[in-house]
């Protein structure tokens, strides 16, 4: 390891050290507050439920008042169980509802009301005081008994005929506040990965960039150069030390030019001229100056771990955007609308993915024309105008998606745009672990913005929603007016994205098969199911924003996990092109599970299938077409292959919500799954047939 | 600002920040909870009222002609004194036409627009919404045999006179808050300067190495302080090289006097 090396890895690993001390000293704080405050929610919730059982006891004792008022005795009231029995239905909490008498006597009861509950009801009314005036719940067994006196005022005084009593489990109440428990630990999860991702951004440019900076000035002194000085990012201390170095550079660069001139002048028919002449050569090979032996000031290295923030920070907003759009579209949905309702809910969506489509061709010629600082600060104000657009003007189904329009204007170039970036400007050696960037930072983002979306719309609203993600992208902007800048010279050779007719795939052997029956579908499945089948369908099985979150969460937090191992599970089989059909298989599962147990567990084990399946599917994909290029004898295959894999990808991502929607509004739900179940299905039937076809083609020509 | 107190500073700050964030969310968690529990308590409210109304719809009875719904809203009004209003209407032609309220306030047309709206978008009977500042309301919709939309209820209820927010458990989160701040804050900025404190001092030490080479580039300095080998080495092996850019320097100049005094010698012979 090279001494430079060993400093970096030297400041790296305390700034590890000290990240991991955040997250274990904020999780522990946090965890603190969190087990109080669900102490405090569990008295408060008992409170509240009390209350809520309360009006319900109210109802029922209204309607025996009024029997009683009309001369019905209490014992003699016809139809008294059934009413009970239709007023417990009404409500999920309430477990029994018991009428007694004063001397505690169970007339009527619902018919699950524990048998055993006799003889203390019996003892509670022979404990009664006669001037008792409330009547605190008590525990009897494992539920809440509530109960509610049953009085008539007769010639002005109040007389007690007997007591209705109504039964809370207590699981009812440890339910809630494990419901209320999930939700406050993603929070926390939350909370610190939003903390852990600026943490690790700020000591980043703070504390390793500048190293690297003062560490690469050091060695080029080392090495006798003295033609650059380094720039200063910002004032810090190791800045400082840059700033030393630099003018010391500047003092030996002028000294040796100063030297050099002297020598210039000296006579050259002086004997000892030459003498002098050869050893100033040698000073020259050790040392490098510039001709006028002033410095020139060296330009940034680029960077390129800064744009991680930048796409945090627009994730987040999309994750906000996939829990709140589809809710959002159907408020103006109406019942003498043309179209269904999931329709009009993943119309946002459609128009997001077709608009991305349409503009990501053109992000490259931005890029080449005005250089990436300024097309990817255009690309963000776009997307921060669709903002802009939702929350000044009025709610209508034509503002959102117009609002979605000028959104997918901005992320389409702004996604290309960065892709580009990082290939630019990334050595060809390390472009695999800068793409990682966008994995880790997609999948932190959809973790965090997708439950923050649903917590937000549950209680702030859509208005205050949307206000967020415009101040987000504000953020977004000015980090990447910050950090994303044109490093000239520092251009690595890329392979640019190029515009390839998609019927160029018949070309190359093997090609059009793995694309369409295997990469088509997976990209079709995942914008069919992601953004509008699952936040629908959960919906649709009565859970509320918060709880949609949390499980779409699933999906970021496995994606998070397998992206860095999805290379060592498709070196499991042989091919990468078997590794594929197995992640199609994989989705398959994850559907018909979901068609199977159409419950919140079966959703949410369907999306984890989906997510593993989705990630690996993605770098099979990728090393089934560098095999395909690889075998092809076409000049630019790799570039070729990758192009045209994008094109259709972007193509599936169209077509899955728009074909998502119409069938959950045509078919229901179950039949959607089916048919999507059919769907890939039959493309993996067909890639088996038109792989084998292939195969034995190519025994015949061999 | 040495090194180790801007990454405390830094720290102290993003962890103040995020256990703040992870209150104001716990506190809108306990809030949505509430009014979640206030909205079923409310559901079990209009249930009650909806009773007569389900009857007449189903014989055909106009909902005006319920007489006894006025005393039924005015009590269920009377037993919570966290309800605002009551409104009973009917849906008629894709409009909202009010029979019986609890107040003399009148809906205006925005406020049957959003109703209607409630109405309609609405998967299950009941439908919740916030109608103006602390106002939320509840509602519930009716339908006859022919499975069509012909009734609603709608409760307004304040959410101050619930007492939500002033709640206890609400001052407690505000109260562990500022412990869990005070402490997160401490914590925070002792990590980053324990753990900073070496980096610093190669910083320090560093730059010391490197002014001493400046002000006097024949002076030994001392790189012992630094703690790293890594940058020990580096400095070591540029101030050799600096001296080296001396040695150089001086055998340059000593040779150029040399050949400047041999010219001059030859001068003066001349």
């Amino acid at each position: 390891m090279t001494n430079q090396a060993s400093t970096i890895k030297l400041f790296n690993t305390a700034i590890i050290k000290i990240l991991i001390y955040f997250i274990i000293t904020n999780l522990a704080i946090g965890s603190v507050l969190y087990f109080f405050h669900i102490d405090g929610q569990q008295k408060g919730l008992f409170s509240a439920i009390s209350e809520k059982t309360k009006t319900i006891g109210s109802s029922v004792e209204n309607l025996i008042d009024k029997g009683m008022k009309s001369g019905i005795p209490l014992h003699e009231m016809k139809g008294m169980n059934e009413y009970l029995e239709r007023k417990l239905q009404e409500t999920k909490e309430v477990d029994y509802i018991i009428v007694t008498d004063i001397s505690g006597n169970v007339l009527y009861q619902t018919t699950h009301a524990p048998s055993s509950l006799k003889s203390t009801l019996k003892q509670f009314a022979l404990n009664l005081n006669p001037n008792q005036k409330e009547y605190p719940p008590f525990n009897v067994f494992s539920f809440y008994n509530i109960p509610i006196p049953i009085d008539t005022e007769e010639q002005g005084k109040e007389v007690k005929y007997g007591f209705l009593h109504l039964g809370v489990s207590t699981k009812a109440v440890q339910n809630s506040i494990t419901d209320i428990s999930f939700d406050i630990g993603v929070i926390l999860f939350v909370s610190l990965i939003i903390g852990f991702e600026f943490l690790r951004f700020t000591f980043r440019n703070h504390v390793i960039v500048p190293i690297i900076d003062l560490t690469t000035s050091i060695s080029e002194v080392i090495k006798g150069n003295l033609l650059f000085v380094f720039a200063i990012r910002v004032k810090n201390q190791s800045y400082a030390c840059l700033d030393l170095i630099n003018t010391l550079i500047k003092e030996r660069a002028k000294k040796i030019y100063e030297t050099l001139s002297t020598i210039k002048k000296i006579d050259k028919k002086n004997p000892f001229f030459d003498i002098l002449q050869e050893y100033m050569l040698e000073v020259k090979l050790r040392i490098k100056t510039q001709i006028d032996g002033i410095p020139k000031i060296s330009p940034f290295t680029p960077d390129v771990e800064s744009i991680r923030i930048v796409i945090f920070l627009i994730m987040i907003c999309e994750g906000i955007g996939t829990t709140v759009l589809p809710g959002y579209a159907a408020q103006f949905w109406s019942a003498n609308s043309y179209f269904s309702k999931q329709f009009i809910s993943a119309s946002p969506v459609v128009v997001f993915m077709a608009t991305v489509m349409f503009v990501v061709p053109f992000g490259p010629m931005l890029s080449s024309r005005f250089g990436f600082h300024k097309a990817i600060n255009t690309s963000l104000i776009f997307y921060i105008l669709g903002f802009l657009v939702t929350i000044a003007l009025e709610k209508s189904l034509f503002m959102v998606l117009f609002t979605r329009f000028l959104n997918g204007i901005g992320f389409g170039i702004f996604y290309i745009l960065i892709q580009n970036y990082v290939s630019t400007y990334s050595a060809p050696e390390n472009r695999i672990k800068s793409y990682s960037i966008f994995s880790i930072a997609y999948g932190a983002a959809f973790i965090t913005g997708i439950p923050i979306g649903g917590i937000l719309v549950d209680n702030v609203g859509s208005f205050y929603t949307f206000l967020l993600c415009f101040i987000i992208s504000i953020f977004a902007i000015l980090y990447s007016n910050r950090y994303i800048l044109d490093y000239k010279g520092f251009e690595q050779k890329a392979t640019p994205s190029k515009l390839i007719n998609p019927l160029y795939i018949r070309k190359m052997p093997g090609l059009a098969p793995t694309i369409i029956y295997l990469g088509f579908p997976a990209r079709f499945l995942a914008t069919a199911l992601l953004p509008v089948f699952e936040p629908l369908f959960l919906e649709s099985l009565g859970n509320s924003m918060s709880v949609i979150g949390r499980v779409m969460m699933v999906f970021g937090i496995l994606m998070f996990c397998f992206a860095p191992a999805s290379y060592k599970l498709i070196g499991l089989f042989k091919k990468p092109a078997t590794s594929t059909f197995m992640c199609s298989l994989l989705l398959l599962a994850s559907l018909l599970l979901q068609y199977l147990f159409p419950t919140i567990i079966g959703v949410s084990i369907s999306i984890a299938l989906l997510s593993i399946g989705l990630v690996v599917h993605t770098s099979a994909m990728m090393a089934t077409l560098e095999q395909i290029a690889t075998n092809s004898k076409e000049d630019d295959a790799r570039n070729i292959t990758i192009s045209l894999y994008f094109t259709y990808e972007r193509i599936a991502m169209v077509c899955g919500p728009f074909v998502s929607s119409l069938l959950i509004g045509y078919v229901g739900f179950q039949k959607t799954l089916l048919v999507l179940s059919a769907f890939l299905v039959l493309a993996n039937i067909l890639y088996y047939i038109s792989n084998s076809k292939n195969h034995s083609t190519a025994l015949q020509g061999d | 600002m040495r090194l180790s107190f801007r990454i405390s500073y830094v720290m102290l700050i993003i962890s103040i920040c995020t256990i703040s964030l992870l209150t104001v969310l716990m506190h809108f968690k306990y809030h949505n909870t509430r009014v979640t529990l206030i909205n079923e308590k409310l559901n079990v409210v209009s249930a009650g009222i909806a009773y007569p109304i389900n009857n007449s719809l189903l014989l055909g009875i106009k909902l005006e002609n319920i007489t006894e719904l006025k005393s039924i809203i005015k009590k269920a009004k009377e037993f919570d004194k966290t309800i605002a209003d009551i409104v009973v209407f009917g849906i008629e032609k894709d409009s909202i036409i009010p029979a019986f309220s609890t107040s003399e306030k009148k809906l205006t047309d925005t406020d049957k627009r959003q109703l209607l709206r409630q109405v309609r978008i609405s998967k299950t009977k009941n439908w919740k919404g916030t109608f103006q500042g602390d106002i939320k309301f509840s509602g519930v919709t009716l339908k006859d045999v022919a499975n069509q939309e012909r009734a609603g209820i709608v409760i307004y209820y304040d959410l101050k006179q619930n007492n939500i927010d002033e709640a206890d458990e609400i001052n407690n989160l505000y109260k562990r808050l500022g412990m869990g701040l005070l402490l997160a804050a401490c914590l925070n900025f002792m990590i980053g300067l324990i753990n900073t404190r070496e980096l610093s001092k190669i910083l320090k030490s560093t730059e010391l190495a490197i002014s001493s080479v400046l002000s006097n580039p024949d002076s030994k300095i001392d790189l012992g302080k630094i703690s790293d080998p890594g940058i020990r080495s580096q400095l070591r092996l540029m101030i050799n090289k600096i001296t080296d850019f001396s040695k150089y320097l001086n055998k340059a100049d000593n040779i150029t006097k040399q050949l400047q005094l041999n010219s001059e010698h030859k001068r003066d012979v001349k």
